[in-house]
């Protein structure tokens, strides 16, 4: 499907190609309920480069569904001097939800501006499913950008990478 | 009237600020569910005038939720909420028995507003 897509052979009004429709897709900023706020801090890119999950990273993984197939992973990077265990169930729950609202405003965007209907499922922070997906990475085409949550006057950094097949 | 209102998300954030929006005294908070099991135990023993369903849940999603609400609750009423806003979600959940469907996040306003015009209908019928 990506193949094809790459070169604008679906039925759908596609404008450009799926690199810069994906990059148009990315929400610059989100308020997340007043709590908090994501800010664009790298734009989508398409790499070749896959780092896995580091030893501060708080890991979230998506499963695609649509046009567009395969996973998303999510890591938030746990910096100790903002988190630490007393205010880590706020910021995971927050981090889960922001980015749950961040890909659905992005799918949501796509489907507005090039008609690819994509979903996503639910949240899942299974480590050993995040470990088998972060394995076949090679397998897939991979997208970047990295957003800042914001909250509590605190920054912290977001990665998000599409796998897609 | 204080109308009665059931939560349903798998997110504990999203739940928690649905119910941190719903403090005016004429809204009561019956429960908050994080699966449509929960919310089906909790429905069977306390009446809603409404229920806040997110679509997005694992094993059963809100769609089929709203569905089973629809044929067996038959006066509780059903807002869908989803981050994914495409016109196929949202007519799906129009279909399933939904009288009204927020993109989160949502403002504070917009719930109300919601909430409060769909049962202002129910209480004209």
């Amino acid at each position: 499907m990506l193949e094809s897509l790459k070169r604008n052979e679906i039925n759908a009004p596609l404008v450009g190609d799926l690199d810069s429709q994906l990059a148009a897709a990315v929400e610059k900023e989100m308020n997340i309920y007043n709590q908090a706020y994501l800010i664009e801090n790298t734009p989508l890119i398409h790499t070749e480069v896959f780092h896995k999950k580091t030893s501060q990273e708080v890991p979230l993984s998506f499963e695609l569904e649509g046009e567009l197939n395969g996973f998303i992973l999510c890591y938030l990077e746990a910096d100790p001097e903002v988190i630490n265990n007393k205010n880590y169930p706020f910021f995971q729950s927050l981090y889960i939800e922001s980015m749950n609202i961040a890909l659905g405003q992005f799918f949501t965007n796509l489907e507005r501006n090039s008609s690819l209907l994509t979903t996503i499922g639910h949240p899942d922070i299974n480590m050993k499913k995040i470990e088998m997906i972060e394995k076949l990475e090679k397998e897939f085409e991979k997208y970047t950008w990295n957003y800042k949550l914001v909250s509590q006057m605190r920054e912290l950094n977001c990665r998000i990478i599409f796998l897609l097949k | 009237m204080q109308y009665r209102i059931l939560i349903v998300d798998d997110s504990d954030f999203s739940r928690s600020t649905i119910a941190n929006m719903l403090t005016d005294e004429k809204y009561n908070v019956i429960g908050e569910a994080a699966s449509a099991k929960e919310a089906i135990n909790i429905l069977r023993d306390r009446k809603a005038h409404l229920v806040i369903i997110d679509i997005v849940m694992p094993e059963v999603s809100g769609i089929e939720l709203a569905e089973y609400i629809t044929e067996n609750f038959q006066n509780t009423s059903i807002i869908m909420i989803s981050s994914l806003a495409q016109e196929s979600i949202v007519i799906d959940s129009i279909s399933s028995g939904a009288s009204d469907f927020l993109q989160k996040p949502f403002s504070k306003e917009d719930l109300v507003t919601s909430i409060d015009k769909i049962l202002a209908d129910i209480q004209e019928e």
